[in-house]
């Protein structure tokens, strides 16, 4: 399989810290890896230097396209965005003032750049309100477009931050812990989508507490500790592997 | 049936176009400079009001709109739509060039650069007398069609016409996207946003609807002096903006009308007009903290934004 995304012995140290220490990892295509390991891992600050949103202090992130490599290592957020690489949060992240539809409006529009369409209302973009809408039902909140986000419940604000995640049609989905604090209702959605979404061959990189679902949706598993990749491979053999015990319970 | 934007500037300009009728030169003269006092505070508007960024310095547009369409005309000999085109470039470029320089801060050092550059103008203004005049600014300023009231549908015109363009940009995606940004600008760069730049454009675009009224009025006063570009008018450019009200488009051109008769009424029976807004100010911002036109647009069931 091709990699899609490689991420080159990256390191982030917070004071004397080692968030990251040292870690590689490859996503292939229409591959999940399932990234677990116990709180303070380094799991979300992994994402954060992927994304942009940190910057590593060594290391190197590479996107393969179909026109080649490009280094986004230290590159502006909206950028790494635009190239494909989209992200959602550990605790959701929306514009709570807008209301449901708006934010995915808004999310269109800045991915597929028309914000400077001299376009009488941001209403009438053709294709936007189609897409806005089928993404708002995929995650199940169709009957909530008109709501404001501040008044979602924090569920429903984590199934829009996901949802916000895939106007830019990535090319490569990051998903930081994307069924904590649902519902049972919830988390059989998201994971139904998760599902979905790797049918259509999205890869994905996804941080998940949830062990059964991590195991049950990801082609391997790399699990992390103390800011290292502690183990790596299929979900059975690194479900077996006897170091995770030790990572999660102590001795 | 909801208010909508359109309809409450419709509405609103339609009365000042019959104003004139019943009020005599003084009052259309004052109503003249609450028109140029609303539009200017629309345009702080754009940047405060939807992008979420304060400026200190907002009389630095009006100011270098007053000072330019003076020169121009004055000390240039242009026309006065030469001078008014001279003074939209010469604003655009004071607004890329400080905008690029505050833009690196957001919050309150964001407002104190741009309060420093206002007052950077503003010493200018006062040193460079073979230009500007020094303290005594620049008299015999020529008023396109002469009479007051001509004029005042002059005004009215340009008025109009700036404030249906930024209406229009403010509902355009460009709008949403200063909303975002003004929302949640780290969200707005992951959803990928370039936010700086955005921001750049909303304060350039805020300070040419600015400058614009300030070019407009120099005219109307026949004179310019270094007060149109002096910090406390960009305090009470604020002043209007939350007068009237940040989250309703029309709210901080009403602001500015308001502004012009509370200002008028209060020095002509105190002294201490000054303190007079301060406690308005201030009451306000306790009793009706959406301003007095976003608390009716509330009231009639409109959205604020
Ligand atoms: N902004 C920060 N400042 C200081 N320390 C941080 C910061 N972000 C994360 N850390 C530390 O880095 C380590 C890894 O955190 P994090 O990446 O959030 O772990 P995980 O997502 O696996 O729970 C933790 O010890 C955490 O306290
Ligand atoms: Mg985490």
């Amino acid at each position: 399989m091709r990699p899609v995304l490689v991420v080159e012995d990256v390191r982030k140290y917070y004071g004397r810290v080692a968030a990251v220490d040292g870690v590689s990892l490859t996503i292939e295509e229409e591959s999940v890896v399932g990234l677990i390991g116990p709180n303070g891992a380094g799991k979300t600050t992994l994402l954060d230097i992927i994304s942009g949103v940190v910057r590593p202090d060594t290391g190197r992130i590479k996107l393969v396209t179909g026109e080649g490599e490009v280094d986004l290592t230290g590159r502006p957020i909206s950028y790494i965005t635009r190239m494909g690489v989209s992200r959602a949060f550990q605790i959701p992240n929306v514009f709570s003032g807008l209301t449901v539809l708006d934010n995915l409006r808004t999310a269109l529009i800045a991915s597929r750049r028309l914000y400077t369409r001299p376009t009488r209302s941001y209403e009438a973009l053709p294709g936007v309100d189609e897409e806005a809408h089928r993404l708002a039902s995929l995650v199940g909140l169709e009957d909530r477009v008109e709501v404001e986000a501040s008044s979602l419940s924090h569920g429903e604000r984590k199934l829009l931050d996901i949802a916000m995640a895939l106007t830019t049609k990535p090319r490569v989905l990051l998903l930081d812990e994307p069924t904590a604090g649902l519902s049972a209702v919830e988390k059989g959605r998201i994971v139904e989508l998760i599902e979905g979404l790797k049918r259509r061959g999205i890869p994905m990189l996804v941080v998940e507490h949830d062990l059964d679902v991590v195991f049950s949706v990801s082609d391997r598993v790399v699990a992390m500790h103390e800011g290292k990749v502690l183990v790596e491979g299929k979900p059975e053999e690194v479900r077996s592997d006897p170091r995770l015990r030790v990572a999660y319970f102590g001795e | 049936m909801k208010p909508s934007d359109y309809w409450a500037l419709v509405l609103v300009f339609a009365l000042l176009a019959v104003a004139p009728a019943l009020a005599g030169p003084f009052y259309t003269r004052l109503l003249a400079t609450g028109i140029l006092y609303g539009t200017a505070a629309v345009g702080f508007n754009v940047l405060f009001g939807y992008t979420g960024l304060l400026s200190f310095g907002h009389a630095m547009f009006w100011g270098a709109g007053a000072y330019t369409v003076a020169i121009g005309m004055v000390k240039m000999g242009l026309s006065f739509p030469a001078s008014l085109a001279l003074s939209l470039l010469v604003v655009g470029v004071i607004a890329l060039v400080t905008g690029f320089l505050s833009l690196r801060h957001t919050r309150i050092y964001f407002a104190m650069l741009t309060l420093a550059f206002g007052q950077l103008l503003y010493a200018i203004a006062l040193k460079w007398r073979s230009m500007t005049g020094a303290d005594e600014g620049i008299y015999g300023v020529p008023r396109p069609l002469g009479d007051v009231v001509l004029y005042y549908y002059l005004i009215l015109g340009v008025s109009l016409v700036v404030l249906l363009a930024l209406l229009r940009i403010l509902k355009s995606p460009l709008g949403l996207a200063f909303r975002s940004i003004r929302d949640n600008p780290f969200r707005a760069e992951v959803v990928g946003y370039p936010v700086n730049r955005l921001r750049l454009l909303s304060y350039t675009i805020s300070g040419l609807a600015t400058g614009v009224a300030g070019s407009l009025y120099a005219p109307l006063q026949t004179s310019v002096n270094p007060e149109a570009l002096y910090w406390t008018f960009s305090a009470a450019i604020v002043f209007m903006a939350i007068l009237g009200g940040s989250r309703v488009f029309i709210g901080p051109f009403i602001g500015g009308l308001l502004y012009v008769f509370i200002q008028d009424t209060a020095m002509g029976v105190t002294e201490y007009w000054l303190l007079a807004t301060g406690v308005t100010l201030g009451a306000l911002i306790l009793l009706l903290p959406e301003g007095i036109v976003g608390y009716i647009w509330r009231r009639l069931g409109g959205r604020l934004e």
